[in-house]
């Protein structure tokens, strides 16, 4: 799926990605990959910005740690990230309802005049 | 780029995919107008990532170079990459800035007013206040310019970030308005003093802590105005 369609769904994705603990970036983007039967398949790169956007609004920490040589820096949601995760889930809900609904056809036209 | 080379690969990359991936690094690198240290950061992040999808492609079977070609695609181009951190540099930097800017500005604005009540022997201090902010009425608009400017940097990120719509590159213009506003009052404030210097006046040794606390933080602010600039014309 191209980037562009997910705009505005990616923090939302990143946050629920990082709800079952510390991930770091490569990670992350697994994680959406694999739970996505690989329908979101980002460019890699982009995730690390998206990640940073998160940091900068407060709602991931990110904190560096070290092993087998390497430098990594992982996330972890923050109290705001898990409200603001609660959020995103219940507009998504009820907007993808609302779409199935319409969209489904299970819903009632107004007849036409 | 000039200079020593920031690149930070992991260790255990192959050699083979290390020349390609240094590359890329560099380029990243080279489109990031941050400080030495966020910079060093970004790479060593980025690096281990690159290491991480370097390793994928080799456990798929792909030779080294072919794995780090691979890994390079799958990141995207690094201007574009560098451009993404260059915006979320600018809003930290801009939060930090307008910070900065707040918290300061009451402390150098005490000392001076300090400085004019030693000078006034502790008398009439309110006259001479009112005297400097008629005498140089750019001073007042300044600060009435400053102050919301430095507010509105400071929602370059934290909560002020998800409740303001200001995006990182509003807030950086505003941190560095605020800083050249700032630096417009520091020269004010200092160029008076040294005419008044001139003129005969007796100045305390606070006047003295004012400049230096003005000359500080008028560095600061050019150095500060410069990065915020940068960082917004980088940004995506």
């Amino acid at each position: 799926m191209r980037a562009e369609v997910l705009k505005g769904h990616l923090d939302g994705l990143m946050l629920a990605a990082l709800e079952h603990g510390p991930l770091h970036g490569y990670a992350v983007m697994e994680a959406l990959r694999s739970s996505s039967n690989g329908t979101f398949d980002l460019p890699t790169g982009t995730i690390y910005p998206a990640l940073h956007r998160l940091e900068r609004a407060g709602l991931v920490a990110g904190s560096w740690s070290s092993s087998e040589g390497r430098r990594r820096r992982t996330y972890k949601l923050t109290s705001a990230g898990r409200k603001e995760l609660a959020t995103q889930r219940a507009n998504w809900r009820e907007f993808s309802a609302a779409m199935s609904a319409v969209l489904d056809g299970n819903t009632s036209w107004p007849a036409p005049a | 780029m000039a200079g020593a080379r920031l690149t930070v690969l992991p260790p255990d990359v192959h050699p083979a995919a290390r020349p390609s991936l240094e590359d890329y690094m560099d380029e990243l690198a080279g489109g990031l107008p941050a400080s030495r240290r966020a910079r060093r950061a970004i790479l060593a992040e980025v690096g281990d990532g690159l290491a991480d999808t370097v390793e994928k492609h080799q456990a798929e079977g792909a030779a080294p170079e072919q794995a780090a070609t691979a890994a390079i695609e799958e990141f995207g181009s690094p201007r574009a990459l560098a451009a993404q951190f260059a915006t979320e540099l600018a809003g930290v930097t801009a939060h930090r800035v307008g910070l900065a800017l707040i918290c300061t500005g009451p402390v150098v604005g005490l000392v001076w007013l300090a400085a004019f009540i030693a000078r006034g022997g502790g008398l009439g201090w309110r006259g001479e206040l009112t005297a400097m902010l008629s005498a140089i009425p750019t001073y007042a608009i300044i600060l009435a310019l400053v102050v919301p400017a430095a507010l509105v940097a400071t929602a370059g990120a934290g909560t002020a970030s998800r409740r303001l719509p200001v995006g990182p590159r509003l807030a950086a213009a505003a941190a560095s308005f605020a800083a050249v506003g700032c630096m417009v009052g520091d020269v004010t404030l200092i160029t008076g003093l040294i005419v008044s210097t001139l003129r005969g006046v007796d100045e305390s040794w606070l006047a003295a802590v004012a400049v230096l606390f003005s000359s500080v933080r008028l560095t600061l602010a050019v150095l500060a105005a410069r990065r915020c600039a940068a960082l917004r014309a980088a940004a995506a």
